[in-house]
């Protein structure tokens, strides 16, 4: 490899690898500025909620899909929620500590 | 606008009002040192209007008239809750006469000239009256040590910031509404596959993602005085904690009654549980489906909020000044949680950014200077493979300069955002425009 072309690739990756430093520096000060002087978390949490998703996936293509099938899933999931609410406060009705969740935790 | 009724809650042994401690979760009386569940107080309470009503002293609250009741029930109407919350009212201390001024919203408050604390009953009747309470489970004393200690861990906390002076400190019963939430969306996601086309692009498909979830008690600021930002901060809140509302729990504490009401927060609610369902649906996509960008290409959301329930939750507001500037720390009254952020000493900052940047491209800058051309020094003339070799580096280096940059401004803008917070005169004067003890 001739002289000249070294140097370019010295030239270069040198310089690149002098980026990712500096980038590398500010990033880690950032994050240490922030970890030492910012308490809570900025974002907001509610209790972790993922155990309640019912999800339902095709990754294939479905341009077939059935959108009266979803649908009435939907409507009767719906419907099983807003029974599952009314019967939740008639309980709270007769029990006013009834209705709360029992496990809550941060996400 | 009809009298605004006040209630304290006094000792059955001498007589002074009575404050809810925290720590001992019982209200307590500060000359006898007697301590009475919420319970006890009211039965106390009973007993004793009973035998003043023996002996002839009759110790009801006088009976409003039909017209004034008729006032009343309308105040639910949202013209007057909007009215009230403009207007400020003069109350009568009960125990030394001095008038207190209390905005339109606040629901319990102290006397300046003799500290007692009353609660505003009119605010917290009929419509108005809270489902739930949290309590205040972390004590004045704690939630200051809290903040001292977490603040003078801080390397690049200022030494004005570790030995503040507190300006002001309040113990404030937030209003929130809980609801819960059905949620359900069916979405079509395109993505690209690895397999090639004719014309030179990649094969698209489709893929689907459909589901529901309930969100059970979820919490929304019903309070227009405090920030959604800071109020969200505040979360979450253990709601096992929460009891049925008694007022008595609010003697000792600053307190508002909400501002909106149920049906107008039911959007909010419905738009907060599609923001956390796309999330959770979006991070399904972008694992199973092993693709940073899918595109959304449509979506059939269906949303009910139901089951409302109005709810106070117990925060702690701290202010001290630092270079003129008035911060706010917010600190979960039930559980501790603190939040806020302060501004750095620029100094130290710029030192440790030298120092790893010393460091960082002195080494990085060898190993791309040095060790890069070592590698293709046996090399001896440039082929097309050396050169594809070469120019895969620098598309790696590029990317890795990229997201380490990205990540950078992600943090900062996070920073600023909390600090702005902070800083935020709506938070400072939710918590600092009241009545002084």
């Amino acid at each position: 490899m001739t002289n000249t072309l070294s140097t370019i690739i010295a030239v270069v990756f040198g310089g690149l690898g002098i980026l990712i430093g500096a980038a590398l520096a500010i990033l880690i000060t950032v994050w240490l500025v922030r970890k030492s002087n910012d308490v809570g978390d900025s974002s907001g949490t509610l209790y972790d909620f993922r155990a309640n998703i019912n999800l339902f996936d095709d990754t294939n293509d479905v341009y077939d899909f059935s959108e009266k099938r979803s649908e009435e899933i939907f409507r009767n999931h719906l419907k099983a929620a807003m029974e599952e609410a009314a019967l939740r406060e008639e309980k709270r009705k007769k029990n006013p500590a009834a209705g709360i969740p029992k496990t809550l935790t941060p996400r | 606008m009809g009298t605004v009724m006040q209630k304290n809650y006094r000792c059955p042994g001498c007589g002074v009002t009575l404050e809810f401690d925290p720590a001992t979760q019982k209200l307590h009386c500060a000359y006898c040192e007697a301590s009475y569940s919420v319970a006890e107080i009211e039965k106390a309470l009973q007993e004793l209007a009973a035998k003043l009503e023996q002996i002839g002293i009759n110790t009801a609250e006088p009976e409003k008239p039909a017209e004034e009741q008729k006032e009343e029930k309308s105040a639910e109407d949202m013209y007057r809750d909007m009215r009230e919350t403009m207007q400020m009212t003069i109350l009568h201390c009960n125990a030394c006469g001095a008038e207190l001024a209390i905005d339109g919203t606040e629901a319990s408050t102290f006397c300046a000239f003799c500290g007692q604390a009353a609660v505003v009953t009119d605010r917290l009747e009929g419509m108005l009256k809270p489902d739930y309470i949290i309590p205040f489970k972390v004590t004045r004393e704690e939630a200051e040590k809290t903040i001292r200690k977490r603040l003078s861990k801080g390397f690049f906390v200022p030494k004005k910031v570790k030995n503040f002076e507190t300006d002001c400190l309040r113990g404030i019963y937030i209003p929130y509404w809980l609801f819960d939430v059905y949620y359900g969306d069916r979405q079509l996601w395109r993505y690209e596959t690895d397999k090639k086309t004719f014309g030179g692009g990649r094969e698209k498909k489709t893929a689907v993602r459909g589901g529901d979830c309930t969100f059970r008690s979820m919490t929304l600021d019903a309070s227009k005085a405090v920030p959604d930002e800071s109020s969200k901060r505040l979360e979450p809140y253990d709601l096992e904690g929460m009891v049925p509302f008694d007022a008595a729990y609010l003697s000792g504490f600053y307190s508002n009654k909400r501002d909106y009401l149920s049906y107008q927060m039911e959007q909010t609610a419905i738009r907060r549980a599609a923001e956390l369902f796309d999330e959770y649906v979006e991070n399904n996509v972008k694992s199973t489906l092993k693709r940073k960008k899918p595109e959304k290409i449509s979506c059939n959301p269906i949303g009910k909020a139901m089951n409302p329930r109005y709810v106070l939750l117990p925060a702690w507001f701290l202010t001290f000044t630092y270079d003129g500037v008035p911060h706010t720390m917010l600190i979960n009254g039930q559980t501790g949680k603190m939040i806020g952020a302060v501004p750095y000493v620029k100094a130290k900052a710029f030192t440790l950014l030298a120092a790893l940047a010393a460091v960082f491209c002195t080494a990085l800058g060898a190993v791309g200077g040095i060790q890069v051309p070592w590698l293709f020094k046996s090399v001896s003339e440039i082929d097309s493979d050396v050169f594809k070799a070469l120019g895969n580096l620098c598309i790696v280096g590029g990317l890795s300069v990229t997201a380490l940059w990205h990540r950078t401004v992600k943090n900062y803008k996070r920073l600023s955002k909390s600090c702005k917070l902070t800083e935020s005169t709506v938070t400072r004067s939710f918590a600092t425009e009241r009545q002084d003890r």
